[in-house]
């Protein structure tokens, strides 16, 4: 990730702990062996980038908070089904998508997530007026964008993935995925440009 | 379409890194031991209350069953004896019964089998005719 998100002072020593200690291999066959000192380190690692996807994917915190837990709970599970060269990152990320998939096509939720999408906060008090104005025009962009385009996007260009590692998580072709990204990049330009049409 | 150019993508990354920078997400392993912890519950909860639903619906199955005087294993397992009455039939007891068939047919041995065959239905009926024919 470009901007890494401020973690409170605790976390942190904590994470630096942890950090050091095991690698992603070391996170996954702790998984394997049901240890919550793995599961402790893979949500201090992953957590918060899984958040942040699931929440760029579905426009709603609260949901992206509750599909990031699930995201966990689903990797603990399935932690003794992964093939043993497995890549941590790519694979929950993988589960991360099926779940945010599933999530959309629920058609009650697609109605309340309409109504929270109303209520969704983009930028931080801080930010400048201007900032605000361009994020919550991505915001809405990324929403009319289709989910194929979306998460492309996402791996590529918030959770910096490379081409390989894209396409591991979606299953596809490293070409495709190339041309996935051109076409969503053009998609989502053109949709941000209405936007800013629609504002003036 | 228009062609994406670089300085979009990186004002992209950047914006994309911010997008969610304003929310707390509480995704620790607390929560998510906790989380696996109450869905083990309410799983277990869900097939103990499957189980006993099963053998509720196996139970009424065959109570219904014997009072239709289906087929339960057991129906089909007795056969109604022709020349004694057997310890399969629950009335009338066997030690009655026996002292029944050593009386000899007389007026009162006829009145109490007439008493029990208003009591009884068909299937002891059957049975008492053949009780009563025993010398």
């Amino acid at each position: 990730m470009i901007a890494t998100t401020p973690m409170p002072k605790a976390q942190t020593q904590l994470g630096q702990g942890l950090a050091d200690e095991v690698t992603d291999d070391g996170i996954l066959s702790g998984l394997r062996r049901l240890d919550r000192h793995a599961l402790e380190q893979l949500a201090f690692r992953h957590g918060r980038d899984l958040a942040m996807a699931a929440h760029a994917y579905l426009g709603n915190a609260h949901d992206a908070e509750d599909i990031a837990q699930e995201t966990l709970m689903s990797a603990w599970d399935g932690a003794r089904r992964a093939s043993p060269g497995t890549k941590l990152r790519p694979w929950l990320f993988g589960i991360l998508f099926n779940r945010c998939r599933k999530h959309r096509r629920s058609m009650w939720r697609r109605l309340l997530r309409e109504k929270k999408f109303a209520q969704g906060r983009t930028a931080s008090a801080g930010d400048e007026p201007e900032t605000q104005e361009r994020l919550e025009k991505l915001r809405c962009s990324l929403a009319m964008l289709d989910g194929v385009c979306r998460e492309v996007i996402i791996l590529r260009f918030q959770q910096c993935m490379t081409v390989a590692d894209a396409a591991h998580v979606l299953n596809i072709p490293e070409g495709t995925v190339k041309s996935r990204t051109h076409a969503a990049l053009g998609k989502l330009k053109t949709l941000m440009e209405q936007q800013h049409d629609r504002t003036r | 379409m228009t062609e994406p150019d670089k300085s979009f993508q990186q004002q992209l990354e950047a914006d994309l890194a911010k997008l969610g920078q304003a929310e707390r997400f509480h995704v620790d392993a607390d929560q998510i031991i906790g989380r696996l912890r109450r869905r083990r519950a309410v799983r277990v909860t869900a097939g103990a209350a499957a189980a006993v639903l099963v053998f509720i619906t196996a139970w009424g199955a065959w109570t219904f069953m014997g009072a239709q005087g289906g087929n339960r294993p057991q129906d089909l397992a007795v056969k109604p004896s022709p020349d004694r009455l057997g310890p399969q039939h629950p009335l009338p007891h066997p030690a009655i019964a026996k002292e029944l068939a050593a009386l000899p047919l007389s007026a009162e041995k006829a009145e109490i089998l007439d008493g029990l065959k208003k009591v009884f239905n068909n299937r002891q009926t059957s049975t008492l005719r053949i009780t009563k024919t025993t010398p």
